[in-house]
């Protein structure tokens, strides 16, 4: 009679061939397979401006909060990560648990958007969706959520406008102390990266140059998720999901010349946002000024904003009720996939209910 | 959704790989943190802004040679509509101020949810 040992062994060697032949198996199907569909959850383009588009989901709830959601994208990457996939979508997550969700989405800037520059994207955007947000749902009071730089924009936007019925701010990964994103902050020292030269030249900052950039962070990444895909070829649902976060991740966006010029300049170089002088529309973006429920929320893995960047927020921001928390995972992680349903979005949507009644 | 096996004949090799990644990561790091290199990268970037910059010229010119519109012809339409654009935003904004807007409507479900009882008596409790 065989030992439990030689037993678990052969149960090993069976689960490595039976995934072996899997792996061969659905290695052709993706080969094979269209690029699976992102971003299916029913929603309304309640406003479209060249690059900036406002989508208003549709509600699921049949009692939903007051007070609606305005969540800002990134500007160097799509806003269908929030909703990636029916079983990992924030969107819908949100809307299932009682959300009224708009979501400032981008499209690549057209050569003519090079002049849109930090003032167009914090204020200018900002302040025209409030305004939409408003209108659709009759309510003045709105609560802004940002992610990464779209963080960053909601940001400027509430210090900047201390008196705007603004509920709640709710930060995802948002860095204020650039000086901390060492590498980014390295490679475009004002000594060595002529940004004038490249913005007069060429207009937008071409998507190749961010995707290289942030390439660098992790620079074996490419292959340790191609290493990891092959590994899990034989989970059907892993696959997926990771064709759909593959897909995401290299679908980055040019960045308007002038925005590019200004995050260069004003927070790159003179990190203005940190030392409170960064001059949005003229008006000061200091966050001391921000008195609203704050709610941030940072990675403990994140390579590309690490948390000595983004732990500035609550420090400085002038609010008595404010919350930071940090969750495991990665800067894309943080956001979607398993691992958010089960700690990023409950956690808010604990936060965020109460106060927005 | 990754494979959590711990049984699995194939773990040692994939720590192996990992850490290979993380020294490989590690290594590209220091090079890529020396001022040599953002030097070279910051070159190489305005070499290249500078051929784009030299060739979109050149190709102008070809464009103009035959009576054809330019990247930066099209372009310049392009502000024109952007800046008209503006303009249509700015009136709309100035009308809304003048005639204010009637509130929205009663469409969609009703905005009375309450946060789930738990939760509002732990804020209580805090």
């Amino acid at each position: 009679m065989a030992s439990a040992s030689e037993q678990e062994g052969g149960a090993a060697i069976r689960t490595l061939v039976e995934r072996s032949i899997q792996r061969n198996i659905k290695g052709v199907e993706y080969f094979a397979s269209a690029a699976p569909a992102v971003g299916l959850t029913p929603k309304e383009t309640i406003y479209k401006r060249g690059t900036l588009n406002l989508y208003h989901y549709k509600p699921l709830a049949d009692e939903i909060y007051r007070v609606p959601i305005l969540m800002v994208m990134a500007t160097t990457n799509r806003g269908y990560v929030f909703d990636i996939a029916e079983e990992h979508s924030f969107v819908r997550f949100l809307l299932n648990a009682g959300y009224d969700v708009f979501v400032m989405d981008w499209d690549a800037p057209r050569p003519e958007e090079k002049i849109l520059n930090l003032n167009n994207y914090a204020n200018t955007f900002i302040g025209e969706c409030l305004r939409r947000v408003r209108e659709a749902t009759g309510e003045q009071e709105v609560s802004l959520v940002g992610y990464c730089m779209g963080g960053v924009l909601s940001t400027i936007y509430t210090a900047t406008h201390p008196d705007e019925p603004i509920k709640n701010l709710v930060c995802f990964t948002t860095p204020i102390d650039f000086s901390e994103m060492t590498l980014f902050s390295h490679m475009s020292q004002e000594k060595y990266f002529d940004v004038d030269r490249l913005v007069d030249n060429v207009g937008n900052a071409s998507p190749e140059l961010l995707l290289t950039s942030f390439d660098m962070l992790r620079p074996s990444g490419r292959a340790a998720a191609q290493r990891t895909l092959w590994d899990n070829m034989w989970n059907g649902d892993f696959v997926e999901f990771h064709r759909k976060m593959d897909r995401w991740s290299n679908d980055m966006l040019p960045l308007a010349g002038e925005y590019f010029r200004d995050t260069v300049k004003k927070l790159m170089w003179k990190n203005q946002l940190l030392e409170g002088t960064l001059e949005v529309g003229g008006r000061t973006a200091d966050i001391g000024n921000i008195a609203i429920p704050l709610f941030h929320a940072v990675a403990l893995h994140d390579h590309i904003v690490p948390y000595e960047a983004s732990k500035h927020l609550v420090a400085l921001a002038g609010s008595e009720d404010k919350t930071e928390i940090t969750l495991k995972g990665g800067h894309i992680s943080l956001i979607a996939g398993p691992n958010a349903a089960r700690r990023l979005w409950p956690t808010l949507d604990e936060w965020l209910a109460e106060r927005s009644v | 959704m990754a494979d959590n096996n711990k049984s699995d004949p194939m773990d040692a090799m994939r720590t192996a790989m990992s850490d290979l990644e993380a020294r490989f990561d590690e290594m590209s790091k220091a090079v890529f943190g020396t001022d040599a290199f953002a030097r070279t990268t910051g070159a190489a970037t305005e070499l290249g802004a500078k051929v784009q910059k030299g060739v979109s010229d050149q190709m102008s010119k070809n464009l103009e040679f035959f009576n054809m519109p330019s990247r930066t012809d099209i372009t310049a339409i392009g502000e024109r509509l952007m800046t008209m654009d503006e303009r249509l935003v700015r009136i709309e904004e100035a009308l809304a101020k003048l005639v204010p807007d009637e509130p929205a409507a009663a469409s969609g479900p009703p905005r009375t949810r309450k946060p789930p009882a738990k939760k509002a008596a732990k804020k209580k409790s805090d």
